[in-house]
């Protein structure tokens, strides 16, 4: 037997509620066509909390449980020196060693870049279960050829 | 030489695309919900089918009978198919998954078929009190080159404490799970649980308390980071509230929720509406979600607007045969050109009998209006 229930005097709302979703996803839309140039700070600090942490850092990836190819990005030094080789408070002021997946000053070069954009067919692109918006693969160049800083 | 490193990029590709597989599909089978067999199966509420108070982890009684009568083709939905009943006290299960499928982005195409899931659910009840545990397996497919070796690892994804008077609509638990939010879906890949801090790992030490009654629902919540696993991926402290009305006609209801979340280095406010709704004629079963998310920053730039929009329909063709449709958007900033992404998604489940479930996924997702991503998933499920 199915539980039963008490019906009450509630106003009965699926649809508006259902539309209401909707409209709202059509002003996402309308806010969309509004949009602006990128502004976004191109410093680490702003790139690992807003891009690298939320996408690349999920359980079975770059964090710290997984720790895939030894790399994680959930933590804000730890991150800066699986990208860049060096500690972040040695380069706070200076450029840092190319060792990492970060050429600093040359996206072109960098492997970061590379997998993140994947044109050629080595491999999987990066995050391989949900690509970056091209904005912010752009942002993460424009940091490198800022010279990768600790900032 | 070339050839090696091109084998070498194809095995890592390989690789990889098992860890990408293996994050669609390492979900929880009942660990969590499904939300569309609530007012679909003629349950107005979670509780008949689940443990807990909002729905997901390990199904009870009414839950196992629903399997066998309801939603499969048959079959004794009890534990060990009824072989062996437990003591009225203790609860027991077993998830087992098996999966393959391929991808497609603008790069490249890959197949792969795995095994991935391997869980065991403990629920042990003393008068008004229960105790429960889940232990969760993570990342069975795992990239080979990694220092970190290429097998699975297994973690307390899920325990708590919990009073609840029989007699009573009221609760209050303790432990690790998901502060009461959103829909709650069993695939933690869609837009509303992965951007909405749900993904796989993201359970949260919670105090959670609330009312679940036969007209409407409240559920509040305090989170903090698991002190106890400090690997796993939450990060953040905050609270929730969720409300959810039900329909006077029992065929649907209305809610909203509130989250908010502060971390070392950025804050989040998000609002957002829920809407479920049953057509008892033709059968089809609406689910639609809409939140916002401020998120600010700790001296790292202007705070973003982000926005997920979702509306899910599914539809049982006959018993045991269910398919369904999702439209999801996301956009990571509103301002900004190029950060948002939308995904079309097609499933079809089929539920033999009791205890088995085959389940195919075909997903598209476009990014930003310039690259795509194509997951097509076929997943054996068995749960004990």
């Amino acid at each position: 037997m199915r539980p039963t229930r008490k019906t009450h005097g509630l106003p009965d709302h699926p649809v508006a509620t259902l539309g209401l979703v909707v409209a709202l996803a059509a002003m996402t839309t309308t806010a969309a066509a509004c949009q602006s140039d990128d502004d976004r700070p191109a410093s680490f600090e702003y790139i690992q909390t807003a891009i690298l942490a939320p996408n690349c850092a999920t359980i079975g990836c770059h964090s710290e449980f997984a720790a895939v190819r030894t790399y994680t990005f959930d933590d804000f030094e730890e991150a800066y020196m699986d990208l860049t080789g060096t500690p972040c408070d040695q380069a706070r002021d200076s450029d840092p060693q190319t060792v990492g997946l970060v050429s600093p000053g040359d996206p072109d070069s960098s492997t970061l870049t590379y997998v993140l954009r994947r044109e050629d067919d080595f491999g999987p692109i990066m995050p391989p279960d949900r690509p970056l918006p091209g904005a912010d693969v752009d942002l993460i160049e424009q940091w490198i050829a800022e010279g990768a800083r600790c900032n | 030489m070339q050839l090696m490193t091109r084998q070498r990029s194809f095995t890592l590709g390989l690789a990889t695309l098992a860890i990408a597989l293996g994050l669609l599909v390492v979900s929880p089978g009942t660990a969590e919900a499904y939300p569309q067999f609530q007012f679909s199966t003629g349950n107005s509420t979670c509780t008949p089918c689940h443990f807990s108070p909002v729905g997901g982890g390990l199904i009870a009684d009414w839950g196992r009978d629903e399997a066998g009568d309801s939603i499969s083709r048959g079959g004794d939905g009890r534990f060990l198919h009824g072989l062996w009943v437990p003591p009225e006290w203790l609860a027991l299960g077993v998830d087992l998954r098996l999966a393959g499928g391929g991808k497609s982005t603008d790069a490249e195409n890959e197949s792969l078929l795995f095994p991935m899931q391997g869980d065991v659910y403990l629920r042990g009840a003393y008068k008004d009190f229960s105790a429960y545990f889940a232990s969760g397996a993570c990342c069975s497919a795992r990239d080979p080159e990694g220092d970190n070796g290429g097998v699975a690892k297994f973690y307390a994804r899920a325990f708590h404490l919990m009073y609840r008077p029989e007699s009573a609509s009221y609760y209050v638990r303790a432990g690790r799970f998901y502060t009461p939010f959103g829909l709650r879906h069993q695939d933690h890949t869609m837009y509303v649980r992965r951007d909405n801090g749900q993904y796989l790992g993201e359970e949260t030490f919670t105090l959670s308390g609330g009312y679940a009654g036969s007209d409407w629902d409240v559920h509040v919540g305090l989170f903090t980071p698991d002190p106890l696993q400090t690997d796993t991926r939450e990060r953040s402290s905050g609270f929730s509230v969720l409300y959810e009305n039900r329909l006077a006609e029992d065929n649907g209801s209305w809610g909203g929720h509130l989250k908010f979340d502060i971390a070392d280095r950025n804050m989040k406010y998000t609002a957002g509406a829920i809407g479920k709704y049953w057509l008892a004629s033709p059968g089809i079963m609406l689910l639609a979600e809409l939140d916002g998310i401020l998120e600010t920053f700790d001296g790292a730039g202007d705070a973003r607007l982000q926005t997920i929009a979702h509306l899910n329909a599914t539809y049982f063709i006959t018993t045991g045969v269910m398919v369904g449709a999702t439209l999801e958007h996301f956009d990571s900033d509103v301002k900004i050109n190029s950060t948002e992404r939308d995904s079309f998604a097609l499933t079809a489940q089929y539920f033999p009998r009791a205890h088995f479930e085959v389940m195919a996924l075909a997903r598209y997702e476009l990014i930003s209006d310039a690259s795509h991503a194509a997951v097509g998933l076929l997943m054996l499920h068995y749960y004990l």
